[in-house]
Formats: structure tokens, C-alpha cells, sequence
């Protein structure tokens, strides 16, 4: 992939949050509408575009960790706030290579994560668990060798201990575990054809309404 | 070293189906025709004379051929000093000497055109990186004599049905069964297999592969697989070495009989260091416990309960579904069980109201329970022959449940001389009642497991039961594993 590959030549050693999710939705994965910018006037054009309410981002393929960082404004309701959003994210950025990120803001308070790792013996491995905060609080996870069946990626999701929260919750509709099978499949898909990607991380992976989409994500490359 | 086409890959590049390719020469390991015991020996405690002592304790029909420096002979067998005077073919070669000898006799052996070496000897990669590179230039040595290698750091092999056993226990310890066991550890597994000879429990044949330097699990479990006299195959893993083709293999045969694993060093600590959340929390034992349900293997709670899970396997019809119904003597036990079986995943469902009427009618008095469990401790009627099989065959007619226990049976204490005539007589109908309520398990193809407390020595009907061939599991654990591992193969794809 194109992606990819420039990534590789300038030496990075991630994908960007922007660049990590155009390799997803190439595959077909859900992601939220989204747009990189550089000023004021490129934002007030994404934002037409997208819709308000908006989440904006520092976006760089050297930063992890937004929330830690400060990098993250959400549910900004109109310009004002979102021009003032990309002055601080810019000041927070300080300098550091990159660009700022608008996107959809995406509701639900069901947060999930997909992700991919390699093992030295069994090669790429999907995991389905607990998203947002609670994946390191509870590691509620479970695996899956690559490639995976459709009936692969539904036990993992009803192996994990929270599995009920895919059921109708608290007026919640279920969450529509065919197209997270989907994704858990695909995932698989991506480590299997990309032997430079070493690791997925899509959290969250927000249930808005019914509907899974991949919120942030980080694709981390292998060593050249 | 990554690949770009997984584990998980049954298919290469091109989508084509691909047949995992079929070892050979992996038979003089379970059925060889002469065997040279290198390092035989009479001293008590050395691997030398465990291995002479279970060759001299089966009914093995090859010849035997003590190697020793020193000895003349070797429980009266001839001996030789060295394994090239040999006058015969050798088939398989074990080798019990000291470490530093190991070289001159692997290349002794490919000289003499042996087929198969058992290297008992440890010292090599569970110690040192230098073991490491020792044991991958044996390989090599072996592989270009054409011989193959078991070990090193291994206690042997064997193979019941032939009369062959290889191994430091003597086969008088042992049980011949349809199961096989694969195992990359052997000595603790031992303890396992000779205990289990009272319980009528064990392995008709024996593989223990340990370091691994050549022949691996893998290939045993794909060697049995094909073999008819096995029914199914127990697994003692700590770390699989060939995990593209165990995937492919395991697959097959899974698909083929029952496999059971036990992974062993479950830990869930990431082996990389990573930057992802999903690499940092991709334990070993995730992965295995992921993988090897995916691969539809049934993953053993415990070490020792490898070999109940594959007798339960081999002689119980498998559960459609969770569903079990309890009938007890003594409510209490119905409670436990049901936390038990439910932690295991199984469901104890309230009988429908038709079926409470059925078991009403058909005399369970007003104070017994007859919801789901059924406590037949409360129902006074004991000394019925039938009642408690009614209760099962009424049950199992309803097409409510997958799986049937009857718990609590026996009374205290073996019979003897002071035995009441109304002791004898108790004894009697108890026997009767479980036997006739075991035999509904293949009238309705609904496994129906009886559970005691007691052990065999413990209560007289338990030991009778016992030697009659009913099977009695004595912990409410036992029971929900065994139960939930009969769910997991009986709904799992094959």
C-alpha cells in the first residue's frame, strides 16, 4: 500500500490516526468522516462538509497518547469554538510535524476495541475486547489466529466477560455484531496481506446506535 | 522471523488448499522390531534400568539389545560395548548416558543404520544457550543418516497394544486404552497415567517429545490422527515450536477425533515489547486459549483432567447444547452443582410445567424438589428399583435437557462380615438403580454421568459400580468440566 510504503521512506514508525484509518476504510471498515487541515479556512470548510458537532485533533504520526497530551477537543457545537480548538491543539503541537484533524463527532457510550498483533509462532492475531479507558483497566480481550471465519469472530466477541454489553442495554439497541464480525475479520485480513504492519490498535471502536464505527486508531509499522 | 502467511493460513498465497505433508519413519518410536538400550544398566534409580525394566515388564516381541561399556550383561541379557558389534538391525536406539557422550553416539547410531534414537539424556536447550546449538547439530547429524529423533530430555515411549513400553514405568502400571497422549513434558505425566489404572483411566500409547530438536507434538498428533486404534489424543503443550503447521495439523485432526490440550505455563505476560495496546496485551496463554478453540481442540482446565475430558469424549455421546438436569441424594448437592456447572458455562433450566407434572405424578411427594435439580433424596422412595430411572427416562423424554447427573449415590464403608442382611440388600437396589439409570445414556444418546462422593474404597456400591465399568466422578468440579468440554465438542464444528 502507498500509504505504507511513504511512511516506511520518511522512517516513520507509525501511521498517523488520519493515515492509520484510510488504510481501514480501504478495506471497508466503518471509520468516522474526517478531514486534515492546516488553517482557519481549510476548518470552516471541513466543518460545512462534516457537520457540527466536531472533534478536532492533533494529528502526527509521532503522537500518541492525544488525551494525555491535550491534543483533543470534542464536541465543539460551532466556529468559534472551533477556531479557538485549532489555536490551542497548534500551541500544544508545538511545532511538532503534523496537521490538525476534524472529524464527526460519534455517539455512544458503548466504547470497543479491535486490534492486531504478531506472534512469533501463529503470525498475526486479532483481539475483540473492552474499549476506551477500561482496555487496560480490565483487559477483557480475546484472540484470534488470522485467517478468521465469520463463527471465529462471533465466539470472541461472546467470549469476552463484558459480552452483554453487545446485547440491548438500557434502551440501547444491540450492537450489530454482523459488521463487528466483519471488521474483526477484516482486521485479520489486513495483518495477513501487509506484512509491514506489526500492530492495529482501532480504540475506539465506538456503537453508535447499532453501528460500530473505528473512532481512533493507530497502525504501528514494522522496523525496516 | 514473521510470515506473511499465518498460522491460521490453511490456504497459500494462491487460495489452494494446502495438505500438511505426512512425517515418516515416526513408527519405530511406538512399534519397533529390535530395540538397543544404550546406558543399560541394573543400577537402581538410573534411566538405564527404567528403561530395561519397562521393556522386561510388557510383552514385547522385538529383540532387546543392551548397550553397556562396562556390563556383560544386563538382566541377563547379553550385553554389547558398542551399538555397531550389534549382530541385527536396529529399529530404535534409546539412549541413557551422560551428556557428553551424546555426539559419538548419535553418529555410532547413524553408522549402525538405526532409524529412531530416544535421547533420555538432558542438559541441552532447558539449560544453555550452548544446549541450544548442541541439540540443533544433532538434529542435523541424525538427519543426514536418515534417523529421526525424539528428545533430547525425554523418559521414552510406549505402546500398550503392541506390548512395547519404553518408558520408566512398567506396563503392569499401565492401561491400555483407545487414547494416545502427546506430551512435551513425561515424567509428571507418569504420575497421571498409574494412578489412573484403578480409576480404569490411561493411555494405550505414550509420546513424550521434550526438547524437541527434530520430531515434535506435532508430528505425533498428526501420526495418530491417522492411526484407527487411536480415539482420541491428549496434549500436555508449554510451547509449540511449529506453530504454522500445528495449525494446519491440528486443524485436520481435530476435525477427525477429539484432541485435548492442556497448555501448560499460562502465562499472560506479552512476549514483545509493543507500542499497541493489542500487542501489550497479547499474552501467551490468550493467543493459545484463542487459537486452539478456533481450531476446534478442547482446551483442558487442569493437568489432570486430560485424560477424564478424553475418556468422557470417547465414551459419552456429546451434549447438543449446555442444558444438564440434576437429580440428587441430598439437596445440597444439587445447589453446589449448579454453581459449579453454571461457572462452567452449562445451565441448569427450571423444567417446563408439563414436565414438573410428569415427575409429580409419577410420585415425587410434594416436599421434594422436582424443579431442576430434582432432589431424589427427598422423595423417601429408595428402596424402588425403578423410580429414579423413571425420573431419568421422563427427563430425557422431554427434550429439555443435554445431559443428565444423578449425584450423591453410595453409603459409607466396604462390606464385610458384620454387613447387616438389610446392608446387602441396600446395596443391591442402589447398584441396580444406577446401573439401569446409566444405561439411559445410550438409549437416548444424552450422556448421563453418575457422581459420588466417595471413592472406590470408600463405599462398597462405588467399588462394585466401578468394576462393573460405571464410571463414578467423585468432584462437582470434575463433573462441570467434563460436562462443559462435551458441550464444546458436541457444538463446536467438525
Amino acid at each position: 500500500m502507498d500509504i505504507i510504503d511513504n511512511a516506511l521512506k520518511k522512517g516513520q514508525t507509525a501511521l498517523s490516526e488520519y493515515e492509520s484509518k484510510q488504510i481501514l476504510a480501504s478495506y471497508g471498515i466503518p471509520v468516522t468522516a474526517e478531514k486534515l487541515i492546516t488553517n482557519g479556512d481549510e476548518l470552516r470548510e471541513a466543518a460545512g462538509k462534516i457537520g457540527y458537532p466536531l472533534v478536532v485533533k492533533g494529528c502526527s504520526a509521532n503522537m500518541a497518547h492525544k488525551t494525555e497530551k491535550g491534543l483533543i477537543r470534542v464536541d465543539i457545537r460551532n466556529e468559534t469554538e472551533a477556531l479557538s480548538a485549532f489555536d490551542e491543539i497548534t500551541e500544544a503541537m508545538a511545532g511538532e510535524d503534523g496537521a490538525i484533524l476534524v472529524q464527526e463527532m460519534v455517539r455512544g457510550s458503548r466504547e470497543l476495541v479491535v486490534g492486531l498483533t504478531r506472534d512469533s509462532q501463529f503470525g498475526p492475531c486479532v483481539m475483540f475486547g473492552l474499549g476506551g479507558i477500561f482496555t487496560e483497566v480490565l483487559k477483557d480481550t480475546s484472540f484470534r489466529v488470522a485467517p478468521l471465519g465469520k463463527r471465529d469472530a462471533m465466539e470472541m466477541m461472546q467470549e469476552i466477560r463484558a459480552h452483554k454489553i453487545l446485547d440491548p442495554v438500557r434502551g440501547m439497541p444491540a450492537a450489530n455484531k454482523d459488521m463487528l464480525a466483519d471488521m474483526l475479520v477484516t482486521v485479520g485480513r489486513i495483518g495477513l496481506e501487509n506484512e509491514m504492519i506489526r500492530e492495529i490498535d482501532i480504540n475506539p471502536v465506538i456503537i453508535s446506535g447499532a453501528k460500530p464505527v473505528a473512532v481512533d486508531a493507530l497502525v504501528v509499522l514494522e522496523k525496516k | 522471523m514473521r510470515q506473511t502467511r499465518n498460522a491460521g493460513g490453511h490456504r497459500d498465497k494462491k487460495g489452494l488448499a494446502e495438505k500438511p505433508e505426512i512425517p515418516e519413519g515416526l513408527e519405530v518410536f511406538l512399534d519397533p522390531k529390535s530395540v538397543a538400550v544404550i546406558g543399560a544398566s541394573e543400577r537402581p534409580g538410573s534411566w538405564g534400568s527404567f528403561i530395561m525394566g519397562g521393556l522386561l515388564s510388557s510383552k514385547f516381541s522385538g529383540r532387546i539389545y543392551p548397550v553397556n561399556s562396562r556390563a556383560e550383561q544386563v538382566f541377563g541379557i547379553p550385553s554389547f560395548k558398542d551399538i555397531r558389534d550389534i549382530d541385527d538391525s536396529i529399529a530404535l536406539a534409546i539412549c541413557a548416558i551422560p551428556e557428553q557422550f551424546i555426539e559419538e553416539t548419535v553418529q555410532a547410531c547413524g553408522q549402525k543404520g538405526v532409524r529412531g534414537m530416544t535421547i533420555i539424556t538432558a542438559g541441552f536447550a532447558e539449560t544453555s544457550d550452548e544446549g541450544k546449538l548442541r541439540q540443533a547439530s544433532l538434529a542435523k547429524m541424525a538427519r543426514s543418516c536418515g534417523m529421526r529423533l525424539m528428545g533430547p530430555n525425554v523418559s521414552g515411549t510406549f505402546n500398550l497394544h503392541a506390548g512395547f513400553d519404553a518408558s520408566s514405568i512398567p506396563a503392569h502400571y499401565l492401561l491400555a486404552t483407545p487414547l494416545a497422549a502427546v506430551c512435551q513434558g513425561g515424567y509428571a505425566f507418569y504420575d497421571i497415567l498409574s494412578s489412573g489404572r484403578c480409576k480404569g483411566i490411561g493411555v494405550g500409547k505414550f509420546i513424550h517429545t521434550g526438547n524437541e530438536c527434530d520430531l515434535k507434538v506435532t508430528d505425533f498428533l498428526q501420526f495418530f490422527g491417522n492411526d484407527p486404534e487411536v480415539k482420541a489424543i491428549v496434549m500436555y503443550i508449554e510451547a509449540i515450536r511449529d506453530g504454522e503447521r500445528f495449525v494446519e495439523v491440528a486443524r485436520e485432526v481435530a476435525g477427525k477425533k477429539p484432541v485435548v490440550v492442556y497448555k501448560a505455563g499460562r502465562t499472560t505476560e506479552s512476549a514483545r515489547a509493543a507500542r499497541s495496546h493489542t500487542g501489550a496485551l497479547a499474552g501467551n496463554w490468550d493467543i493459545y486459549r484463542g487459537l486452539l478453540r478456533q481450531l476446534g481442540v478442547i482446551v483442558s482446565p487442569a493437568m489432570e483432567m486430560l485424560l477424564p475430558i478424553g475418556h468422557a469424549l470417547i465414551e459419552r455421546p456429546p451434549m447438543k447444547g449446555n442444558r444438564t438436569a440434576i437429580i440428587t441424594v441430598g439437596g445440597s448437592w444439587g445447589v453446589a452443582l449448579t454453581d459449579s456447572f453454571t461457572e462452567c458455562g452449562l445451565s441448569v433450566p427450571e423444567f417446563s410445567q408439563k414436565l414438573q407434572r410428569e415427575l409429580r405424578s409419577s410420585g415425587m411427594p410434594v416436599r421434594a424438589s422436582i424443579k431442576n435439580p430434582v432432589d431424589f433424596g427427598a422423595s423417601g422412595q429408595f428402596l424402588a428399583t425403578d423410580f429414579v430411572t423413571s425420573l431419568g427416562r421422563t427427563i430425557l423424554s422431554s427434550g429439555e435437557v443435554d445431559a443428565l447427573i444423578l449425584h450423591g449415590i453410595g453409603r459409607p464403608g466396604m462390606h464385610s462380615e458384620t454387613t447387616t442382611e438389610e446392608q446387602k440388600i441396600f446395596l443391591e437396589i442402589e447398584k441396580q438403580q444406577v446401573g439401569d439409570i446409566q444405561a439411559l445414556e445410550k438409549e437416548f444418546g444424552i450422556p448421563v454421568l453418575i457422581g459420588s462422593h466417595y471413592n472406590q474404597w470408600e463405599s462398597q456400591a462405588v467399588s462394585d459400580l466401578n468394576k462393573k465399568g460405571v464410571r463414578i466422578y467423585n468432584r462437582l468440579y470434575e463433573i462441570a468440566w467434563l460436562l462443559s468440554s462435551l458441550t464444546q465438542y458436541g457444538t463446536t464444528r467438525k
